[in-house]
């Protein structure tokens, strides 16, 4: 039976003035239904042009440059555009990281919600008009028939990252990306946020993709997690596995940099040197410069994945 | 105690607005006081009360024995030496305009400390020291990444040696692996220079790391202070709680029984009656909760709570 989403080479380029930015490069993952993968990596890495490319809304001078992208084993790739507009909001839906700049400030939340029941539903504005205040009320938005017409500036992060929650869920999609969703949140917001998302998942057996920095997330809200590094997937495995036995030595760098892995007032153990400019263009493994374990190989050439153990895979010359 | 008084509404309606609100807090030689809250409790505004760039609308606050108020402008200035910042955006901290040669040196020539080469060498060896490189002395900010314009940062705010450092979200804007690399420093520079700092974060395991001491925020008020592992593990106030109850852990057994607070915060212009907590406390109770603010005490030794209700919740 086929993955509900399978990424396969997917390879994203941006033709800069100043050279070739290989954003994503040969990117391979599957997500099924109910699951919740987590795409982790710091900024750079490649995981936001990953989503973007997964909802065809790359722009000039970006190009999709080579892979398949298939929904319920149908390349989205070579989908005609206005196929693809059914596809966006309806089938696969996106959370962003920024909610003020992710709502159109001029237009009320009620609105916003009912513009994918009007377009991919086809809802009458009367229904569409119930289940948008039915919507709300379940991303927990209190006294939603006042807030219906409140324009997003009335309303604090929390809220409207729960509106967009809203608008994605609308139309019931089977894949559901958060880009971030809780980064410019509080703590105890972002603790309510994920429990919106999580239990909504599960009521629809959603796919969920996950992008975060914060590895603390992946721990609880992710079946399989893919580490990203350099527009590549440096480890993909269980979530369990990537926490409990890493094997990339980036992963094992991240996790251990940590503050919770390390008594309070001793050294944080770090990675040395900078996030790569992807720019440069260097032959060999991205991570090479700052890995405590390099060897030969690891400047000539980019290893290929390999799985380790089973579901455990890694691109590293340690196991190649 | 800072009030600001601001208009709400077409009409301009008269309204105060409680930023802080009756604060107490000190801060000893070579201490770290983590000051953690979320947003619009009102931390930026007591840093920048500590500062001394707004005045308090009531209260005080004294630096070594000496209160800002009453000092005269030569105290004052001498003062602007003695506490410095290191702010959250490393983008937008420093001037795009000057070289970082020149960030980092510009305080150095306003306290008339030193000029010419010896500000030179001066300015180059705490870049070093803050892990740039000296070929960096020429460059202008957007030349450097996130990272290396904290250190920048950080570098300004050593140059005139001061005692105290207000460190206002210094790693949030930074990559993971990067946020290490600058706490690291942050630690090693306290050790080497004998600093203070008070260290506002939200991040709570990153506020863990850095302080002896934890002061809670919430609405403009201190909810609960105490020692480092007082605060985190035998905490008093529902709030901490809850705080600490959201930070997501890796490791399966640190993890405690998710609490949910309902609703947000309410707003600073109306705050709560009674306990300002009570409206999203789990463990809220008639009438005292609602109707009796709790003072700020202290419960066990060095460990302050404003709970009625700490005794009965958490010992």
């Amino acid at each position: 039976m086929p993955s509900l989403l399978e990424v396969k080479n997917l390879t994203t380029h941006f033709q800069l003035d100043s050279g070739l930015l290989k954003a994503v490069d040969g990117v391979d993952f599957t997500l099924e239904a109910g699951e919740t993968l987590a795409l982790v990596g710091e900024s750079g890495c490649g995981k936001s042009v990953t989503a973007y490319s997964i909802m065809r809304l790359i722009m000039p001078p970006g190009r999709i440059k080579s892979g398949e992208i298939l929904l319920d084993g149908v390349d989205l790739l070579q989908e005609p555009e206005e196929r693809m507009r059914e596809v966006r909001g309806n089938r696969i839906s996106m959370i962003f990281q920024e909610p003020m700049t992710s709502l159109n400030p001029v237009l009320r939340i009620g609105e916003q919600v009912m513009e994918g029941l009007l377009l991919h539903r086809r809802l009458s504005r009367d229904e569409a008009r119930e289940e948008s205040l039915d919507l709300l009320n379940q991303v927990g938005i209190p006294s939603s028939a006042d807030r219906f017409n409140d324009y997003p500036h009335r309303l604090s992060g929390g809220m409207r990252q729960r509106v967009m929650i809203a608008m994605a869920l609308a139309c019931r999609p089977q894949v559901l990306i958060a880009d971030e969703p809780t980064t410019a949140l509080d703590v105890t917001i972002q603790a309510q946020i994920l429990e919106i998302i999580h239990r909504m998942k599960a009521q629809h057996q959603m796919g969920l993709i996950l992008i975060t920095h914060d590895l603390g997330i992946v721990a609880e809200n992710s079946d399989k997690t893919a580490v990203m590094y350099a527009g590549k997937i440096v480890e993909y495995a269980k979530t369990g596995d990537i926490l409990h036995n890493p094997l990339h030595p980036y992963t094992m760098g991240l996790l251990n940099s940590l503050p919770q892995k390390t008594e309070p007032g001793r050294p944080l153990q770090t990675i040395p040197g900078f996030v790569p400019n992807l720019l440069a263009g260097v032959p060999g493994c991205g991570f090479c410069e700052r890995c405590s374990e390099k060897r030969w190989e690891c400047k000539q050439e980019i290893p290929a994945m390999k799985e380790v153990s089973k579901g455990h895979f890694v691109r590293c010359w340690k196991f190649a | 105690m800072r009030h600001f008084s601001a208009k709400t509404g077409a009409f301009g309606k008269h309204q105060w607005l409680k930023a802080v609100d009756g604060v107490d807090l000190c801060l000893a030689p070579g201490e770290t006081l983590g000051l953690a809250g979320e947003s619009g409790c009102g931390k930026s505004t007591l840093a920048r009360l500590i500062m001394g760039l707004i005045p308090p609308s009531g209260g005080e606050v004294a630096f070594r024995g000496r209160s800002l108020a009453g000092m005269c402008k030569e105290e004052r200035f001498s003062f602007r030496k003695d506490v410095q910042m290191i702010f959250q955006d490393p983008f937008s901290s420093l001037n795009p305009r000057m070289r970082v040669g020149e960030i980092i040196g510009e305080a150095l020539t306003i306290h008339g400390l030193c000029s010419g080469a010896e500000k030179r060498d001066r300015v180059v060896e705490l870049m070093v020291r803050v892990g740039l490189s000296k070929e960096h002395f020429y460059r202008y900010p957007h030349e450097f990444s996130g990272g290396q314009r904290q250190r920048v940062g950080i570098a300004r705010a050593l140059a005139v040696s001061p005692h105290l450092i207000i460190a206002d979200e210094p790693v949030s804007a930074l990559d993971l692996s990067i946020q290490a690399q600058i706490i690291n420093l942050l630690q090693d520079l306290k050790r080497e220079y004998s600093l203070s700092f008070l260290f506002i974060a939200h991040d709570l395991s990153v506020v863990r790391h850095m302080s002896d001491r934890i002061a809670i925020m919430y609405l403009g008020k201190i909810v609960e202070t105490g020692g480092r592992d007082a605060v985190f593990s035998r905490f008093l106030h529902p709030y901490t709680e809850a705080l600490l109850s959201a930070i997501p852990y890796i490791d399966p057994e640190k993890r405690k029984q998710r609490i949910i607070l309902q609703g947000d915060l309410p707003s600073p212009f109306s705050p709560p009656t009674g306990c300002p907590f009570h409206t999203r406390c789990p463990y809220a109770e008639r009438p005292l909760c609602f109707e009796v603010p709790p003072p700020l005490e202290e419960k066990e030794a060095n460990h302050f709570a404003s709970c009625h209700f700490s005794a009965k919740l958490f010992r």
